[in-house]
């Protein structure tokens, strides 16, 4: 990218804070570097660079010279706005802060959570509450650009890989951790709706359309999206909505002595002289059958049907293939 | 992908307030803390050179003197002494790391101050929309944490009893604890297990009547110091049976998860058709059976032929308990 553009970023940054009053279009025009061409040019120069700033987090205060006439309006940006302004931290608040920026292992949270210690404390100050925490990140390569896109409203198109690669163009509306992985929530304007992404399973570079601001965030469709339905969704690789009142009750024989994790789960009476009952709400049926298969001959379905079904079509599956073997 | 002008300026704009607190930084330094090259932090640091107050004199410029690579300062950095608001990804860093810390926190009180300074950043943010969030996590603090978080800042033993969900059975363990860990949204607890004498990686949800002990683990902490940065929280790091050879096995799509949860362990993944051929390191043998049974659609397992006819046995023997209870 061009530098010219960057540094008349910068210098619109700066002039714009330092100056106390209101600062027109045609000064800024005039003195600030970078401004050449055409008035129409300058015009949608100027327009364009306040929309980025804006993007950046940077406000520019919009205001009349003299406010006893509606003449030219003029610019600035505060301080206040500017800055960062967390007011006094305790020892401990900085502590926190600290272990909070530096417990993502890698990837763009980790550098971003340095930088940010960076501006609210001094390096001298050793946190320490006595607990060392790390947190995985599995952030991509990806994260940044999507949040970027989201910001300016941007579309994307990518590569998307579930049973079968396809190419997507989508407004990116959100992105969610879960369990170690970053999901976009966006809005697929091939299929009409709302879809989410597994960050992992983009495949090659993501394309930034030119256009910025062309979409706004459907805060309805956001709200419809509860995070383990996003991860079940995306595990299973339907990449759908499924309902979400799905909670149900799941009932499992358990042979005695056996399954001791799961028995911590739910309540347990004993059945006959072999087995015990354990009862325990779930949410989602593939998942639900992947856990109780981890324990093998140990556990067996009693209810529901739908659960002992998913258990049972997955063991054939694995039988078919020893049968063929 | 290329750096756009605007990621230029967020940096190039903290780079000034970074060198006025941080004087005498490396180039290397500051490429290191700003996620980037130090190509990209000399580019930087000549254009800021030519920015400035309108009018753009000697007097009116920011003045860097980053003549030696191993010494930068800022002379004049004109109106951007003070640090910028956080930015986007700053902010989500923090706030979602907050989350996670309270996650962790030793007791409820502890909870409340996290979540307060949440919302002091969140307020310090202003207006500006965050657009990353994390799935909801305990609000509760859990008081074996607690105990836990006790033992490591006094270096002192802890004594509990582990339900293994690999062997599924309960031990008893005294342990020099290290630190806590998050991998896949699952709280971990690495320490040196007394007995053994190495490090264990535990899961703190299976963790059951956790006791601190007067006794002080300093002596085996500073022993065990050289590798203390070890230890991926993965089940290769807890004790048993470990296979002595890679594992080949054939996965389908559908268990794709499977591939990428599992990063640490396994050696090389290849698509086929309709499936993923997979190999794994040398892993516990009864983690990996388990794992493999659990995954949607068929699985073969091509080598070592010893974990393919146990493979078998499992699938048969439990489809077998299904068919015997049968009404």
């Amino acid at each position: 990218m061009s530098d010219s553009k960057t540094e008349r970023l910068i210098n619109l940054t700066i002039a714009l804070l330092a100056t106390r009053r209101y600062m027109t279009k045609s000064e800024i025009f005039h003195s600030v570097a970078g401004y050449e061409g055409s008035p129409e040019t300058m015009e949608r120069m100027f327009e364009r660079d306040k929309d980025e700033l804006r993007a950046l987090g940077i406000d520019i205060e919009v205001g009349n010279l003299d406010p006893l006439f509606d003449d030219e309006p003029g610019y600035r940006i505060t301080r206040e706005n500017y800055g960062l302004n967390l007011g006094e931290l305790t020892a401990k608040e900085v502590s926190y802060i600290s272990l909070a920026a530096h417990l993502w292992r890698d990837g763009v949270l980790s550098s971003a959570g340095a930088r940010a210690f960076n501006k609210i404390s001094e390096p001298v100050v050793q946190a320490d509450v006595g607990a060392s925490i790390l947190l995985q990140d599995t952030s991509s390569q990806h994260f940044e650009s999507i949040l970027n896109a989201i910001e300016e409203r941007r579309r994307i198109s990518f590569d998307y890989f579930t049973s079968q690669s396809s190419h997507r163009t989508v407004e990116p509306y959100e992105l969610v951790l879960s369990r170690g992985f970053w999901y976009l929530v966006a809005f697929d304007r091939d299929r009409g709706d709302v879809r989410t992404f597994k960050l992992a399973r983009i495949s090659g570079d993501i394309a930034l359309d030119k256009k910025t601001a062309s979409y706004e965030i459907n805060k309805d469709l956001v709200d419809r999206s509860s995070i383990s339905q996003i991860v079940s969704d995306v595990k299973s690789g339907t990449n759908e909505f499924a309902n979400s009142d799905s909670a149900f009750l799941v009932a499992l024989k358990v042979k005695k002595e056996r399954a001791r994790v799961l028995r911590m789960r739910g309540t347990v009476t004993p059945l006959d002289q072999s087995w015990d009952l354990i009862e325990f709400y779930a949410s989602d049926i593939r998942t639900t059958a992947s856990e109780i298969l981890w324990w093998g001959s140990d556990v067996v379905v009693v209810e529901p049907l739908e659960l002992k079904e998913q258990v049972l079509e997955n063991l054939r599956q694995k039988h078919g293939v020893i049968q063929h073997g | 992908m290329a750096e756009t002008a605007l990621e230029r300026v967020a940096r190039s704009l903290d780079l000034i307030p970074y060198l006025v607190s941080h004087p005498g930084t490396s180039i290397s330094r500051l490429a290191e803390v700003f996620g980037t090259s130090s190509l990209a932090i000399t580019k930087d640091l000549s254009l800021l050179h030519m920015c400035g107050l309108p009018g753009y004199s000697h007097l009116e410029l920011i003045d860097i003197n980053y003549e030696d690579p191993e010494y930068v300062e800022v002379i004049d950095p004109q109106v951007l002494e003070a640090p910028r608001k956080l930015s986007q990804a700053e902010s989500i860093s923090l706030l979602l790391g907050l989350e996670q810390l309270a996650s962790l926190a030793k007791d409820n009180q502890t909870i409340d101050e996290i979540l307060a300074l949440k919302a002091k950043i969140s307020a310090a943010i202003g207006d500006m929309e965050i657009h990353a969030r994390a799935a909801s996590l305990e609000s509760e603090a859990n008081p074996l944490v607690g105990i836990v978080q006790e033992a490591i800042s006094q270096r002192r033993f802890l004594e509990f009893t582990y339900v293994s969900a690999i062997s599924d059975q309960v031990s008893h363990r005294v342990v020099a604890p290290l630190r806590l860990s998050i991998n896949l949204g699952v709280h971990y607890l690495h320490a040196i297990d007394k007995e053994i004498g190495e490090e264990r990686t535990f899961k703190i949800a299976h963790i059951t009547e956790a006791r601190l002990l007067d006794e002080s683990a300093i002596e085996l902490l500073q022993g065990n110091q050289a590798r203390e940065d070890v230890g991926d929280s993965h089940p290769n790091s807890l004790d048993s049976e470990l296979l002595r050879e890679s594992t080949i096995v054939q996965i389908s799509p559908a268990a794709l998860y499977f591939i990428e949860e599992n990063q640490a362990i396994i050696e090389s993944h290849l698509r086929r058709d309709n499936y993923y051929e997979v190999v794994i390191s040398p892993i516990n043998e009864e983690w990996l059976l388990r794992a493999l049974l659990g995954l949607p659609g068929p699985v073969t397992i091509l080598r070592p032929k010893s974990l393919e006819s146990r493979f078998k046995t499992m699938v048969e023997q439990t489809l077998y308990e299904y068919d015997s209870t049968v009404e």
